[in-house]
This record gives C-alpha cells, structure tokens and sequence, in this order.
C-alpha cells in the first residue's frame, strides 16, 4: 500500500514536472524585409530558440543577429558590423505573456489568434512590443507564428543619409515556431 | 525511503520553479555558443598600397579601379599632380570564403599582374578562440613597357611576391596588421642590386565612426633594389557606402602592385613627393 502510494506521488511529480517544462524549439525561423526606393532587403535566421509556458502563458526568443543570412554577402557584413554592432550587442531578445492566456484552451486542435505582450530588445535598446500571435495547435505539434513591424529608428539604428532609399525605416519582421508536444 | 521522497519532491518543485521564474534566462542557458568568427578586420581587400588579410565572400567578384596622380610638389601649375594619373583595373573574385583571386593591368609600366590570396587562418572568439588572422598572398607582374634596346624573354620580365599577411581586430575600431614580404625578380638592371629584396610590412587602421576609417602602411626594406629607393609609406581613408569602398590615400609611391610599391619607391614622402591616389572598390554577388 505505502509502495502504491508512493509510485502513485511520483508518477505525478514526474507528470507535474513535465507539464512545467516549457516547450522549446531550437530551429525557429526569424526573417525581416526592408521595402526601400532602390532596394529590398531580406534575411533570415533558421537558428532562432523559442520557449512557450503552456503553465503560466509566456513566451521568450532569444537569437544571435549572426545568424541572419542574406542574399549578399557583403551587406550581412555592413549588417553586423555598421547598423546591429553584432560584436557589441550579439542577440536579439523578446520576452512575453500571451494576454487573456487563461481563455486559451491549447489542448485542443485548432488554429486561432491571440495577442503577445512583452518586450523586444534590439541592438542593446528595449522596447515594448504587441504583436499578433497565430496558434495551430495539433497533439503532437504547437506551430506558432506572428508578424509585426519594428522602426530601426526606435532601437538607435542609425541610417546614414547616403543609404536613406536603400534601406526601409520600418522593416517587416516574421517569425514562426514549430514546438513538439511530446518531445519532453 | 522517506527522505529520498522528500528530495525528489523538493528538487521537483525548485527546478519547475526556476523554469518558469525567468523563461528567457531559461532559454539562453540552451543557446548554443554566439557564433565566433571575427569579421571585417579591415572594410577592403586593399590596406592602402599593399593587400590587407580580407577577402571577398564565396561568390563576390569585386571591381577595382585605382589612380596615383602625380606628386602633389607640383605645384598649381601641374594641379598638386592631377594632371598625370596612372590607372590600375583590376577585376577579382572570391572562389570560396577562403580562396580569392584577382587579374589586373597598370598603365605604369604597362604592368600585367595576377594574385591570389587564401585565407590560412580567422581570428575568432569562443571555445576555439584564434588571436589573429593569417593570408598568403601571392602576386606575379608581368612588365609588358617595349624596350627596343634589350632582348627579354617572358621568365626575364617576370617579378614575384609573397606575403604572409598577419592581422588582429584588437575592438570594433582597431586593427593592425603585419606583411613580412619577399619580392624576387628573374632578371635585374646593370645598376639595380639585388635579385630578391626582403621587406616587412606594419599598417593599420583606426575607425572614425561606422563607415570612415583611417589607415596607414609602411613598408621597410632589408635589401634595396636600388641606391635610391625608399620604404613606401601611405596614409589614407577608407569610406564606405553599401557595395563600395572608396580608399583615398596620401603616398610616395607610385606603382600599384606590390613588386612595384614596395621595391621601386624612389619617392621621399617627407620631401613632400606624394601621390594623391585613390582605390574604388565595387562589388557584385555574382554567384
């Protein structure tokens, strides 16, 4: 009976334990477009880490502005070392909770949209940011999307004059993540 | 087995906790390391005169033309040297990260020249950290200037150059760079004195701001060519604006590939014989 018990109490830490951990995804994606006069830009980053706390309904994506890559070679160089300063400030950042997150059932399949509150650090500047958030939830998958805009100008970018028709003072930032359920 | 019991719970609890205190904390502690490649060590493939460390990505052919007026000591009457220039077009590219090479032809001496550049070893940060980086380059120039007086064959026109080019971004704003340089020759004037000059290059550059930065380069001469030859020096600004490079620089050199610069200056720079000059630098994503 006591070993009944005490199998019963550990097979619920251990349930407990796992419903807290929160769910990773190492491979995210994070892209942003810049619409400019003489020139579109893009990049992407296949290396992004996210994290969702199905338990408390946050949200963190953290990324190594290295990892963006573009098209041209020569303009991921400028990117790091003229407009990110990639060596001073390395990654970007957001941390957050999904609002009215208590009404969200994440149990059952289906897609539907939320808002996600936090903030977003960019090249060393922290700024707040809400964004729509598309869920698709699967048993064995959590997809997770979202698009938003950001102002270089807002996170002390600097645009030189020079380069004002090349490069866009809002850029369109994308990202997605692909979490599986049942991996931990 | 209580006990056990009690820690299994207790150690539960704390690390569910500590998950979700800080989610981000959480995450980055899994974030594999920041990647570590020290990058733009200088902004062109050019210190002033001679190569610096850099190549051009996988796939980047770079077009680069370059001008040395004449000597500034000149005066109004000759423009400070503006009205010779000798022109150098050199077109390049970059087979892979590491391995880059380029053709040109120089209107002094009606000068043909080929290198080739691979980079050996890439300063980087982290686990694997490397201190400095190190290229090889290679150049040959091959002469074409018609002499009527002289019956040269092709191997006698030929002039080599190798470096070991080493170099260290010591922060965003500093690098600094050293060349030991040998440049041999197959076949030497009545009056020139050595078939093979060693040299040892220093330069660097100091960054301004984001896209202005100031260089200079020296080059001292073991051996000389000749009795009047003097050690290059060049000081000058690089300006950079999206796809180029625009190198504007003060030297007392007057050839622009290195067999030339580096052995045939007869210029003294502190005599106020200096070129003004420029290198402009425009790259293409060809592949």
């Amino acid at each position: 009976m006591k070993n009944g018990i005490l199998t019963f109490l550990l097979v619920a830490f251990a349930m407990v334990s796992t419903l807290a951990q929160p769910l990773l995804d190492r491979t995210g994606t994070a892209s942003f477009y810049s619409e400019a006069p003489l020139e579109d830009i893009e990049a992407i980053n296949e290396e992004v880490l996210g994290a969702i706390d199905l338990e408390k309904g946050t949200l963190a994506v953290s990324m190594f502005i290295k990892k963006f890559n573009f098209e041209r070679s020569l303009m991921q160089e400028h990117f790091n070392e003229n407009y990110l300063e990639s060596d001073k400030y390395p990654k970007a950042t957001f941390k957050g909770v999904i609002k009215d997150f208590a009404a969200i059932n994440f149990t059952e399949a289906g897609s539907f949209e939320a808002q996600a509150e936090g903030e977003m650090e960019i090249h060393g500047v922290v700024r707040p940011l809400t964004a729509v958030v598309k869920f698709n939830v699967s048993p064995e998958t959590l997809r997770v999307s979202t698009e938003f805009e950001v102002s270089v100008a807002d996170h002390e970018i600097e645009i030189p004059k020079l380069v004002i028709k090349n490069i866009a003072e809002v850029v369109e930032v994308r990202a997605s993540f692909n979490f599986k359920r049942q991996e931990r | 087995m209580r006990p056990f019991l009690l820690v299994f719970i207790f150690l539960t609890i704390s690390l569910s906790v500590k998950a979700q205190d800080d989610l981000l904390a959480a995450l980055e502690a899994e974030q594999s390391e920041e990647p570590g490649l020290v990058e733009a060590t200088f902004k062109g493939t050019r210190l002033i005169n001679g190569h610096s460390i850099e190549t051009r990505k996988k796939g980047v052919m770079d077009f680069m033309i370059s001008h040395r007026f004449g000597t500034i000591d000149g005066g109004g009457y000759e423009l400070f040297g503006l009205d010779q220039a000798s022109i150098r077009i050199g077109l390049e590219y970059a087979v892979t990260d590491r391995l880059y090479f380029g053709l040109g032809r120089s209107s002094f001496e009606k000068t043909f020249d080929g290198f080739v550049k691979y980079r050996l070893i890439r300063q980087s940060t982290g686990g694997k950290a490397v201190p400095v980086s190190a290229t090889w380059f290679s150049s040959v120039a091959l002469r074409t200037l018609r002499n009527p007086d002289l019956d040269l064959s092709f191997t006698d026109k030929l002039a080599t150059t190798h470096q070991l080019l080493l170099a260290r971004k010591f922060n965003n704003g500093i690098s600094l760079q050293l060349m030991p340089t040998w440049v041999h020759r197959n076949l030497i004037d009545e009056d020139q004195l050595n078939n093979d000059v060693f040299a040892l290059g220093a330069g660097g550059r100091v960054k301004f701001s984001q896209r202005v930065a100031l260089c200079v380069e020296y080059y001292y001469q073991f051996q000389q060519l000749n009795e009047n030859a003097k050690n290059a020096f060049a000081i000058g600004f690089d300006i950079e604006t999206g796809g180029h490079v625009f190198q504007l620089q003060f030297t007392n050199a007057t050839s622009m590939v290195p067999k030339g610069f580096i052995t045939e200056t007869t210029n003294d720079f502190f005599d106020g014989e200096i070129h003004f000059g420029f290198n402009i630098s425009r790259t293409f994503q060809v592949n």
